[in-house]
């Protein structure tokens, strides 16, 4: 087969197969449901809905795209999130109509809008790594990858006994230097109050088997949440250093110490 | 199950429920039943979560069709069960599980679902049905 013969067949058999593995149902007067050969995370194929009033065509996913997402445990609840949706839907030419991912467009442009609806769904179904449990693996990664690029010497994911009997582990120890004492780190992908309680419980329950000095920083992942003053004064208080992952270069050099 | 009466969601809305593990009351299950979607009235999914992202049984009704990893293709009612490597990428015809029978009762089905999530103590269901 020459270049351009092999060229056309891989061209034609994918179109071939496009056609074959579409389906198209009308469920009412003027609204079709056409279900594609996409897809989605759960292997289900994906479906989008064609209004059609006249010329005019409404092209849309009916809200399942957000939905699942949000039965995923993942909601559009942050701002971070919400702007990654926003950028995703301006890229595709994309609006929001209460949960719906809805393009509006007319029989010529048709193809050109199907096409971006279903890229548009598929982006959105990727933000699902974006979800609170894979994010935080995501952030200790993110953590412990700032330490490596910045010579920070550490032991990963130390384990510690309190005063109490109880274990904490900590996710990273720099070992105690000529400049600097023993440090501990532990990243909080979701700084909220009772997290941090719990922390400072932790450190106060351990600290004081330590010998020397020793010190506990908290890594706070500001980029996802919200990191109200109230969280970071009452680390302060118990002599916790809180670090927005924001402001992460400041310490460095302490940290590298 | 924490609730001990609900009111099944009417079409177009959703609930979660909370589910607690008697033999670890750390570990957080979720229950979902699902009947958002703007076209399709007998469209419903019920959802068990693990960690609120990990599906591990996902039961469809009426929603859409499913290709497994292996290629097989399966209707709109199907369910999926967790799989080692694959989360809930597998999915098996409903027809193939004698427990679920009638899935156009969805009250019925969701208490069936129950069962096959083993909960002991299932709510009993006020249905405002439409």
């Amino acid at each position: 087969m020459s270049e351009v013969l092999e060229a056309k067949f891989f061209i034609d058999s994918y179109l071939k197969w496009l056609k074959e593995n579409t389906d198209i149902k009308k469920l009412e007067n003027n609204v079709f449901e056409l279900t594609t050969p996409f897809l989605d995370r759960h292997n289900d194929y994906i479906q989008i809905y064609v209004v059609k009033e006249g010329d005019k065509l409404t092209l849309t996913d009916g809200g399942y795209t957000l939905n699942d997402l949000a039965m995923s445990g993942m909601e559009m609840n942050t701002e971070r999130r919400k702007q990654i949706l926003k950028t995703i839907l301006n890229g595709f030419g994309i609006s929001l109509e209460k949960e719906a991912l809805v393009v509006k467009c007319d029989l010529k442009t048709f193809p050109l809008y199907k096409h971006n609806l279903i890229q548009a769904i598929l982006a959105i179904n990727d933000m699902f790594m974006l979800s609170r449990q894979n994010v935080m693996s995501i952030f200790l990664e993110d953590v412990e990858n700032f330490l490596k690029a910045n010579n920070i010497r550490y032991v990963p994911g130390f384990s510690l006994i309190g005063k109490s009997g109880f274990n904490y582990r900590f996710d990273f120890v720099i070992p105690y230097s000529k400049n600097a004492p023993e440090r501990f780190i532990k990243a909080v992908n979701n700084p909220t109050k009772d997290i941090t309680k719990s922390i400072i419980f932790a450190w106060n329950d351990t600290k004081v088997t330590r010998t020397g000095e020793t010190k506990l920083y908290t890594i706070l992942n500001d980029e996802d949440n919200d990191v109200s003053s109230d969280i970071i004064r009452a680390f302060l208080e118990y002599e916790i250093t809180p670090i927005k992952w924001t402001e992460r270069k400041k310490y460095i050099d302490e940290l590298a110490a | 199950m924490l609730e001990k009466q609900i009111v099944f969601p009417m079409v177009d809305s959703s609930l979660t429920l909370n589910v607690v593990c008697l033999d670890n009351i750390s570990e957080r299950l979720l229950i979902d039943i699902n009947r958002k979607g703007t076209f399709k009235l007998t469209r419903c999914t019920y959802n068990e979560r693990y960690q609120t992202v990990i599906t591990l049984v996902r039961l469809d009704i009426d929603t859409k069709p499913h290709r497994n990893p292996d290629g097989t293709v399966i209707g709109p009612n199907h369910i999926h069960i967790y799989k080692e490597g694959y989360g809930d990428k597998w999915a098996y015809p409903l027809e193939d599980f004698k427990c679920f029978k009638n899935p156009k009762d969805l009250i019925q089905t969701f208490v069936e679902f129950c069962r096959f999530c083993n909960i002991i103590e299932i709510p009993t269901v006020q249905a405002v049905m439409t």
